[in-house]
């Protein structure tokens, strides 16, 4: 965490439930015009944090300065931010159009302005043809874009979307992460994104903070976050990974069962964890050079469409996984015998705090 | 089978007797329990009955008055019960608020009765007993069941909608009014045709609280009843029939009709 504030900054952030910390002192900055994905386990907190940025939480300890203004004490209806609910919350009494004016219209915005307003909204989303609907007549990414139109109508300085995908099926969702991102980065919105769904965080988020117990537990790009996990819970979060317990032999070669293999950044001697992506790890089918890769033997193979995912056992270690693409008559049958080995950053040093 | 049966007897138990005063009121003969032919002679002699008349108009006005009465009091108690989340007295609230349910009307009569002669004493109001003091006793019992049906839909009320209100600017006050209200407003209806139904036909807690000028309908026939039975009773109980069964059918549909307003 920098020391200069960012475009909204959080500070000492705290939502104590009972005894518990539903948001567990949280520092944050995030940047104007920046995409950032709250991204955690159902209960992590992130929701709570969420509604505290818009208002309709208390906060029992801490600040949250937006553009340099401290919005602790304005109630929801004054705030310059907007939100996305999660099943879209779209009012259904009135038709798209009133939808996407009623945040203009609280601001007693002239007739003809608003018109304006709510054409240039709905074109934005592309549902201008859907002015008289009423939500319920639309389908699930329909009222997505309606209530996207809605939340940024009143062009607030800061945008955000609870869960964007949780009531879409999964094909749409795809989709509407690609459109959505889009329309996000077009009108340069500062954003921030709640979801429990890492491929939604990684697709459309500038950073990514992780969540865990109320905390924030790693913020980064989706390529750090997803490359260099700091933790375990990090590391299974984002993806599949092996996890390997071991003993640093020296900053870059760690101890797996009789092999020394490449790791970078141990403090020799230490118990350590490395983590490993399935991606990451070499398959030989003959022993390398260096003599110091894991043998193992292929026992099983999942195939996934563009890529197979192999199971390796290994004796002493856990079972793992490693994931190869290219042409599937090339992936050996069940019972070979495999040689593994990887690059010293791609086997990352777990902190051990979980 | 003998399900079936048993399920035929009870409806003739239930409905039998309304089904004959329907049909003895198009009754051509005085006598109620000769048949005549038929003839809408009574339903003219019902329309040419002054005092059944005013006592309908009384019982309308009394019965429009209170149900709106009921409907603002009955939400504003729903509301508290359901969405202001637990304060001191909520649950004394709940209980004191729908005991009305209840308790038997001769109680609240009585009661009543006691309090207006006691307040008239002790302030100078109400001097007399007339249209208001009926108007305030059915505001008392009909505010029980209009808290009832308001409650339960504000249960099953997306508290989400009323966030993404504030969340656009609008005051508390104002995302009530523009968010909350239009979209239960089919339960503020049902609850205000319960209402008014249950004021037309009160006779019990009217007559206890009621004063001269003021007679409502159910009095005067309850009260013409005990004189022999004219069969213009019968044309206008079955015309009051008609009505609560078409103002019933009427809130049982608001309350299903979830479909057009369903935010859950």
């Amino acid at each position: 965490m920098s020391g200069t504030p960012g475009f909204l900054s959080l500070r000492g952030l705290e939502r104590r439930y009972g005894t518990v910390n539903a948001v567990d002192v949280v520092d944050l900055d995030i940047g104007r015009s920046e995409i950032f994905a709250l991204l955690g386990p159902s209960g992590c907190g992130k929701s709570t944090l969420l509604r505290m940025l818009a208002g309709l939480e208390g906060i029992d300890a801490g600040t949250i300065h937006l553009d340099g203004e401290l919005l602790n004490a304005q109630p929801a209806h004054r705030r310059p931010v907007n939100m996305m609910f999660q099943a879209y919350a779209l009012f259904p009494h009135l038709t798209v159009a009133d939808n996407v004016a009623f945040g203009l219209r609280q601001l007693g915005m002239e007739t003809a302005r608003l018109r304006a307003r709510v054409e240039e909204m709905l074109a934005l989303v592309r549902m201008s043809d859907y002015a008289a609907r009423r939500p319920q007549q639309l389908s699930g990414g329909q009222q997505q874009r309606v209530a996207l139109a809605r939340s940024l109508a009143r062009a607030p300085k800061l945008l955000l979307l609870d869960e964007p995908m949780a009531a879409l099926d999964r094909q749409l969702r795809v989709e509407m992460q690609r459109e959505l991102r889009e329309i996000l980065r077009s009108i340069e919105i500062t954003c921030v994104i709640v979801t429990h769904d890492r491929d939604e965080a990684m697709t459309m988020a500038d950073r990514i903070g992780l969540m865990q117990q109320g905390r924030l537990v790693q913020v980064g790009s989706p390529e750090a976050v997803y490359d260099r996990p700091r933790t375990r819970f990090a590391a299974e979060f984002l993806g599949p990974v092996n996890l390997l317990d071991g003993v640093a032999e020296s900053a870059d070669r760690v101890r797996l069962g009789d092999r020394l293999l490449p790791t970078a950044g141990a403090a020799p001697g230490a118990r350590i964890t490395v983590a490993v992506r399935p991606e990451d790890i070499d398959l030989h089918l003959a022993p390398p050079a260096h003599g110091q890769a894991l043998a193992g033997t292929l026992v099983g193979i999942d195939y996934m469409g563009a890529h197979r995912v192999l199971e390796i056992e290994v004796p002493g270690l856990p079972r793992l996984s490693v994931i190869v693409s290219g042409s599937a008559q090339k992936t050996p049958p069940p019972g070979t015998a495999v040689w593994l080995d990887w690059w010293p950053e791609d086997a990352v040093v777990l902190e051990e705090t979980s | 089978m003998s399900l079936r049966v048993a399920m035929i007897v009870v409806f003739v138990f239930l409905y039998a007797p309304m089904l004959l005063l329907v049909i003895y009121s198009f009754n051509e003969s005085r006598l109620v329990t000769v048949w005549a032919g038929f003839s809408t002679r009574w339903y003219g002699e019902l329309f040419r009955d002054r005092q059944m008349m005013s006592a309908l108009w009384v019982s309308l006005r009394v019965a429009f008055m209170a149900a709106t009465t009921a409907v603002v009091l009955g939400t504003l108690a729903a509301v508290a019960l359901t969405r202001l989340g637990p304060f001191r007295g909520r649950n004394a609230l709940g209980v004191l608020v729908t005991a009305p349910l209840v308790i038997p009307e001769v109680i609240t009569g009585l009661s009543l009765l006691l309090l207006f002669v006691a307040m008239g004493q002790l302030i100078g109001w109400p001097a007399e007993r007339g249209m208001v003091t009926v108007w305030i006793a059915h505001v008392t019992f009909a505010t029980a069941f209009v808290t009832v049906v308001v409650a339960a839909r504000l249960a099953r009320f997306e508290s989400a909608l009323y966030e993404a209100a504030l969340d656009l600017g609008a005051t508390p006050f104002r995302a009530f009014v523009q968010v909350v209200l239009p979209v239960i407003a089919p339960a503020l209806l049902a609850g205000w045709l319960l209402a008014f139904t249950l004021s037309l036909d009160d006779l019990v807690i009217a007559s206890f609280t009621t004063g001269p000028g003021a007679t409502t309908l159910p009095m005067v026939v309850f009260s013409s009843v005990r004189l022999g039975v004219s069969p213009k009773v019968n044309a206008l109980a079955t015309l009051l029939i008609a009505f609560v069964v078409l103002a019933a059918l009427a809130s049982w549909w608001l309350m299903q009709r979830r479909s057009a307003y369903r935010d859950t």
